[in-house]
């Protein structure tokens, strides 16, 4: 490492600003570039470590990793918001240093309703509502692949692997997603009820053999039977209980659409049930198998808890992913923006290889990322006027990985597009790509000052120094959530139903706004892509 | 690689017998509209994961395992083993002679058995 590490540290505004010697992020997507021997950067709070975006070497020969850095990783209270967060750095020697890095102009959670300006509350909670839809979506991939004779599981990735199709099938339906606890609200209410039958049951045999023992006064106190090896089954139920309340609790937090006198039915029902249970002492008690009669009543209690925990785990373990998509929400953009160009493709070329392809679909969000890095559409052959092309999308993950078989200029893999698109002759694959459409996306909603125009100006200005065979060109796709000009109550949340798309080409950049959410551009998209392709 | 204008449309459907699966000669042979994918030689692919079932492959477009394209990586053709894709054509006689399918994919090794091809193709 070069001198102190501290004093090479940079974090860029934007993923290809000109660097600036300052340890605060703003605005868009920052990253931390550091030297080249520090190859691994913890976050503090949650103890992950920080996606490394990649390295390269700058002209004076020093070597440099990048490592993006999160939105936010607190609950803010009043955007926008400022906030430190500590990072530990580690080089070769395995030695920690500390850095602290300050990040500001993020976004609040929408809950600090009452302080926060309109334009950033909208804001908010359209960030907000991106990244519960589209965890819900991927949820609904990894709950139902056992139904589906196209989908297997990948125990190594923790992954359901789907078919393309099938994925933009799940994420391009219009009808809202369900929430995962909304889903299994059924079942756990089946479940629990099962356990309550049980133990009324069970205690009014019990009473009847004058071996039960009431409870006192103070309900809260649990009634323990004699212990044996299966005995810390006692309790396990009164917190399944009180975590599944605190979910319940959560959810119209959670999900902005589904107010409590909105929700529905099973949702009630189960919010109900679980407040019941959790001051009803008896559902609590649990007798040890081997001093049951007989084995109907023994196994059956068993099996009903299992079933119990199983669905607590998925709904805490989608819980936690829920929150932690939220500071790396600009990821999930980027992944929902990534989904939205594979269904514009589809939407040109509904039979391709690419449709063919796999993804698979992790359960815990990889800082943000939900869809597996290996994962890697194959190619669109698009029938042309006179010729035809065929077409690949190229994720970031994997630019170094195809820049290792076919060579892309290293100006180009530098300024770390979110994806590439490559265009090729269909009769000529040997040849150079004939066009090349790099792509960046940015969470940022710019509601103090348009920054989206300096932003293509300065892509422009280093693409034009590239050198390629046939045209390099580039998109800069950021949401759209201000409020119309026309809307008369300002305090309402943006409509669902607006359609923003507005694509501005400026010489080899062009700026795309588009409202959130992405779902509702695919043809507006699918049409921009075969304007490129022809 | 072959041409298209090289190859008459009514070879391809009368006389060939070999395995075609760059678009080209589908093209060529004026076959390919979206609504009626055209039929390829059956083949197997062989798993890239442990878990992940051997699956059957004869509609055009092609699944993109082992079709010796340059992207993704699971197209490519590995340099020592074969591809994870087992032709039919071949899984039959290796079956006759006890003969196993070794392959790569994704820097995964696997061995295909040919009684395991012929199942996915023919279920």
């Amino acid at each position: 490492m070069p001198d102190h590490p501290l004093t090479h540290a940079i974090v860029q505004p934007w993923q290809t600003a000109a660097t600036s010697p300052t340890l605060t992020a703003a605005h868009g997507r920052p990253c931390l570039l550091l030297p080249g021997d520090v190859h691994r950067v913890i976050l503090e709070s949650t103890d992950q470590p920080l996606p490394l975006a990649g390295g390269f070497t700058d002209e004076r020969r020093f070597d440099w990793n990048c490592f993006e850095l999160p939105a936010s990783h607190a609950d803010a209270r009043d955007p926008p918001a400022d906030e430190t967060i500590h990072l530990r750095l580690f080089n070769a020697q395995q030695t920690p240093q500390s850095l602290d890095v300050q990040l500001t102009g993020g976004l609040a959670p929408p809950r600090t309703a009452n302080t926060t300006p309109p334009d950033w509350r909208f804001a908010a909670q359209a960030a907000q509502h991106l990244v519960t839809d589209h965890v819900e979506r991927m949820a609904v991939l990894n709950e139902t692949w056992r139904r589906d004779e196209q989908a297997c599981w990948d125990d190594a990735r923790d992954a359901a692997v789907w078919p393309l199709k099938a994925v933009l099938n799940v994420w391009c339906g219009q009808t809202p997603v369900r929430s995962l606890l909304e889903a299994l609200a059924p079942r756990l209410i089946q479940a629990l009820r099962c356990l309550e039958k049980e133990n009324l049951a069970r205690t009014t045999i019990e009473a009847s053999r004058t071996t039960f023992t009431p409870l006192g006064a103070d309900n809260t106190t649990l009634k323990r039977w004699p212990c044996d090896a299966t005995s810390h089954h006692d309790t396990i139920d009164r917190e399944t209980l009180t975590r599944l309340e605190n979910l319940c609790a959560e959810q119209p937090h959670t999900h902005e659409r589904m107010p409590e006198h909105d929700e529905p039915a099973p949702l009630t029902t189960l919010r109900r049930l679980v407040r019941r249970l959790i001051y009803s002492a008896d559902v609590i008690r649990h007798r040890p198998a081997q001093t049951m009669n007989r084995a109907s009543d023994t196994l059956a209690p068993d099996r009903r808890r299992l079933h119990l925990r199983r669905l607590m785990h998925r709904l805490e373990t989608h819980t936690q992913a829920l929150a932690d998509a939220w500071p790396w929400r600009h990821r999930v953009w980027s992944e929902a923006c990534y989904l939205l160009l594979l269904a514009a493709m589809d939407r040109v070329q509904p039979q391709s290889t690419a449709a063919r392809s796999r993804l698979a679909i992790q359960t815990h969000p990889d800082a943000g990322r939900l869809i597996s890095p290996c994962s890697a559409p194959g190619r669109w052959d698009i029938p042309l006027h006179d010729h035809a092309a065929t077409v690949y999308l190229v994720p970031a993950d994997r630019l170094e990985a195809y820049s290792a078989l076919c060579p892309l200029p290293h100006e180009l893999l530098a300024m770390r597009p979110d994806w590439l698109f490559l265009r090729f002759d269909l009769f000529k694959p040997d040849q150079p790509p004939s066009a090349m459409l790099a792509g960046w996306t940015l969470l940022d909603f710019d509601l103090d000052e348009d920054r989206l125009t300096t932003r293509c100006e300065e892509v422009n200005t280093r693409l034009k120094q590239i050198r390629t065979h046939g045209p390099l060109t580039a998109w800069i796709m950021q949401p759209n959530v201000a409020p119309s000009p026309e809307r008369d109550d300002s305090t309402d949340p943006p409509s669902p139903q607006e359609n923003h798309f507005e694509i501005t080409p400026r010489d080899r950049c062009s700026a795309i706004r588009l409202s959130i959410p992405p779902q509702q551009h695919i043809e507006t998209l699918a049409e921009s892509l075969r304007r490129w392709m022809l | 690689m072959t041409h298209p204008t090289e190859i008459p449309p009514s070879s391809l459907s009368d006389r060939t017998l070999a395995v075609a699966l760059e678009p080209q000669a589908v093209y060529s042979a004026g076959r390919y509209t979206p609504d009626t994918p055209p039929q390829l030689p059956p083949t197997a692919l062989a798993p890239a994961f442990p878990g992940e079932p051997v699956r059957a492959d004869f509609h055009f477009p092609t699944d993109p395992r082992g079709t010796g394209d340059s992207w993704p990586a699971e197209s490519r053709l590995p340099r020592s083993d074969r591809p994870a894709r087992c032709p039919l054509a071949y899984a039959w006689p290796l079956l006759a002679n006890a003969k196993v399918w070794p392959y790569a994919v994704n820097g995964y090794t696997g061995t295909l058995e040919p009684a395991q091809a012929i199942a996915a193709v023919l279920a």
